[in-house]
């Protein structure tokens, strides 16, 4: 019998059941492996286990390791996507609001965006040198590249009615831009913002991983040539679970500031 | 270009044409091209005949995605690129660890778009298809494969973009025998930048190419579905 039927009117229950069997499932898999690491199926070395990983998580969290390290990258994170968004944005709303402007700066940013950043990180290298910067400067082409693409896209959709209604109530061009092109173009520009953090976050962490002393991506890098798996493993949930939190945060100001959004019929 | 900057930092476009000319003349760019492109194939190939009918089930058997769910949430909010240095001590320096960070790059928007498809398939159809007595098999033939496809071209959409990333960064991580990553990754060490950006412009000829060639693919296939008439 299969599953996909014609839904059922009642709920609830099969959301518990959703839970119940997640739950389960995740725990046999946790179980598993911890029992396949401490049998030795497999070189621990190699695989390690959600015990040696809880104890790899106190021993860095109470040496002050961990926190260190993440403070190196958040701070790269935070400066790139800083400037990202702060010369981001003002360009990016001049090339869709201005016909020329955006057909000049556009197929620069489609070569740009079609080609992986991190491919630029040995010739920011040669630039910038190792350290703190070149990160930034990485950070900031691949936020700069996202919030450029969602923006333009939100202005050029602006509806045509809603321009065609202030134009016949003679709205100036600075009232148009502020009042219906922009507000318009708000959830493209968080929706931009959104994807922009997560490709910062795994830019930081490449980049780290390719070339630094510190951060998050240099624990990684470097525990994994230590044969520290355990180790690797701490430092890569950390990664996960700071770019899951920026995500829902940004998802719940979409949200909210969708609400607010008038529908035209 | 010439004078503001020292050469060796800047290159200009005539000295990249012809960087290029000489690379292609002595093999190494094929070479490195040829193994690009081929873990990119095979990861992408192994991706795709496991992530589909994964995917399928997933979106057939509700208590199997229940059950998959929580890995491919976790595994998806991963980035694959920080797997690369585990893959390495997993598989090994070279084109085996590169693959396998293919593989994981792709396979994942390939089965949740899948399981996508298969969950968003029309309720009207399937309660016409069981009033006129189809059973299981057909049912899963005639209405959730098609209705699948387009899912499915947006999935190896994603898959392929993020593969061809996972592609030449694996290689610029670790790669003992060439590929553009590789070129890319010892060219800027040895501060050969003519060298580098033919491998950077390569590496974006080819995401072009196949994006435009998944993109061609997905409309396609969306030319063809049936549109209901209300």
């Amino acid at each position: 019998m299969s599953d996909l039927a014609i839904p059922r009117p009642i709920r609830l229950p099969r959301i518990s059941e959703r839970a119940a069997i997640g739950t389960v499932s995740i725990s046999l898999g946790v179980v598993a492996w911890e029992l396949v690491a401490r049998a030795g199926l497999v070189s621990p070395v190699l695989l390690s286990s959600p015990s040696a990983i809880v104890a790899a998580f106190g021993r860095l969290l109470a040496s002050g390791e961990l926190e260190r390290h993440l403070i190196v990258s958040g701070r790269e994170f935070a400066v790139g996507l800083l400037l990202a968004i702060v010369i981001g944005l003002p360009v990016s709303v001049l090339a869709g609001w201005n016909t020329r402007a955006g057909w000049f700066l556009q197929p620069l940013v489609s070569a740009l965006y079609a080609a992986p950043t991190v491919a630029l990180f040995p010739l920011i290298i040669i630039f910038l040198g190792i350290g703190f910067w070149d990160k930034v400067l990485l950070v900031f082409i691949s936020g700069f590249l996202q919030i450029f693409i969602a923006t333009t896209a939100g202005i050029r959709a602006t509806d045509r009615r809603w321009v065609r209604l202030a134009l016949s109530f003679k709205a100036s061009q600075p009232k148009l831009f502020w009042s219906i092109v922009l507000p318009g173009a708000v959830p493209y520009l968080l929706l931009g913002l959104r994807l922009a953090v997560g490709r910062c976050v795994v830019n930081v962490v490449v980049a780290e991983m390719l070339a630094s002393e510190a951060g998050v991506g240099y624990m990684i890098a470097f525990y994994g040539n230590t044969f520290k798996v355990a180790e690797v493993f701490v430092a890569l949930i950390s990664v996960v679970v700071t770019g899951v939190v920026l995500n829902q945060l940004l998802l719940m100001v979409e949200h909210h500031v969708g609400r607010w959004r008038p529908t035209v019929q | 270009m010439t004078g503001f900057l020292p050469q060796r930092y800047t290159s200009s476009p005539t000295a990249v044409i012809a960087t290029a000319a000489s690379l292609i003349a002595n093999g190494e760019l094929i070479h490195d091209t040829s193994i690009t492109l081929f873990e990119f194939s095979v990861g992408m190939a192994a991706a795709i005949s496991v992530g589909i009918p994964v995917g399928l089930a997933a979106g057939w058997y509700r208590r199997f995605q229940y059950a998959l769910e929580p890995y491919l949430a976790a595994l998806y909010a991963t980035p694959s690129l920080a797997l690369l240095p585990l893959l390495v001590l997993w598989f090994g320096i070279g084109i085996r660890s590169t693959t396998v960070l293919v593989i994981i790059s792709a396979f994942f928007p390939i089965v949740i778009n899948v399981m996508q498809g298969v969950k968003t398939v029309d309720v009207g159809l399937l309660r016409m298809a069981r009033s006129f007595g189809a059973g299981q098999g057909r049912i899963f033939r005639e209405i959730v494969l098609p209705a699948t496809v387009p899912f499915l071209a947006s999935g190896l959409q994603l898959g392929v973009a993020r593969g061809l990333i996972g592609v030449i960064v694996g290689e610029m991580y670790a790669a003992s025998n060439g590929g553009l990553g590789y070129m890319i990754a010892v060219s800027g060490s040895t501060l050969a930048v003519d060298q580098m950006f033919v491998a950077v412009v390569i590496v974006t000829a080819i995401g072009i190419i196949l994006l435009g060639a998944t993109r061609t693919f997905e409309r396609r296939l969306q030319h063809w579905k049936p549109r209901a008439t209300e």
